[in-house]
């Protein structure tokens, strides 16, 4: 599942989000009043050199294709799980809920013009997931899958 | 206009005194977290952050290494491929897309690449610890298993 099927997938969630009673507008939330992120190409102490970063809009299209697999199930579920650990992945299924409302919270600080890196997008998820009262422990990891996640969905 | 000019010199000077008191404080931080991550007990649950602390990998490389084998556990699968990791990344993904499928060496030489590393032991370093963490599982000993057989 790749840009273009994210695309598809996107419309799908949409339509599933009418279908069962949500408000459209929940599929893609509203613009954040927080100023743009932009990420800069810079040369790291070690010689790497960040990637350039990914549209605002596709990264919120991505979230929310990962929030419903997380509340629902689907591929994208199976990408972010494959980077969690046996306790990880049992927290994560027993709480779906605050989890989507830790992206749920990460896509409203996301701007739609904006640029962001990969671990921009991971720190963004952290936040939304430490506001959405998921320890550390657990989050971290679930921050970097779905960041990962959102990665490979947007190549 | 000349007292607008000495303002703005004032101003740019006090910032580079901030910059300055922020770039030794963050000299002070990495300093303390490299000692940190040496002389801390390390818990036997996280070898691969365990990993990433001791080889000082940052945020950027993790990600590149986690891109390659999602797409590697792709092509383990049978799924398929995103057109654009084929000259997305710094180093050469023919590999990854030809009918054949990969050797560990493949993977080995993207690994050292990512890293900007040449030591040959590293990567089969970091899938151990990447599985004994839990993450990536089917394909980390699928990777494991090709490297002994290389050996």
């Amino acid at each position: 599942m790749f840009k273009s099927k994210l695309l598809l997938a996107s419309m799908s969630s949409l339509l599933l989000a009418g279908a069962i009673g949500l408000p459209v507008s929940q599929a893609f939330a509203a613009s954040p009043q927080t100023t743009v992120v932009s990420s800069v190409t810079v040369g790291s102490a070690q010689g790497s050199v960040e990637a350039a970063g990914k549209l605002g809009f596709l990264v919120r299209g991505a979230l929310v294709v990962i929030k419903n697999a997380v509340k629902y199930g689907g591929e994208a579920l199976s990408h972010v799980v494959k980077w969690l650990d046996a306790d990880t992945a049992k927290y994560l299924s027993k709480n779906t809920g605050k989890i989507s409302d830790g992206i749920d919270k990460a896509i409203g600080k996301i701007s739609e013009l904006g640029d962001y890196a990969t671990a921009t997008i991971r720190t963004i998820l952290l936040d939304g997931l430490r506001a959405a009262g998921v320890p550390d422990k657990y989050g971290v990891a679930i921050a970097e899958a779905i960041a990962a996640t959102v990665d490979l969905l947007l190549l | 206009m000349d007292t607008k000019i000495k303002q703005l010199e004032d101003m740019i000077a006090q910032q580079n005194k901030v910059i300055l008191t922020l770039q030794n404080k963050i000299e002070l931080l990495e300093d303390k977290a490299v000692r940190l991550a040496i002389c801390k007990i390390s818990n036997g649950n996280y070898p691969y952050y365990d990993f990433i602390l001791s080889y000082h990998i940052t945020p950027e490389q993790q990600f590149q290494i986690k891109r390659l084998f999602m797409v590697l556990s792709e092509k383990l699968a049978g799924n398929a491929l995103p057109v654009s990791f084929k000259t997305s990344e710094r180093y050469s993904t023919d590999f990854i897309y030809e009918t054949s499928t990969f050797t560990f060496s493949d993977v080995k030489k993207s690994i050292l690449t990512i890293l900007l590393n040449t030591d040959e032991d590293l990567p089969l370093t970091l899938i151990k610890a990447m599985r004994d963490q839990g993450m990536q599982v089917e394909l980390c000993n699928y990777l494991i298993s090709l490297a002994e057989h290389e050996i």
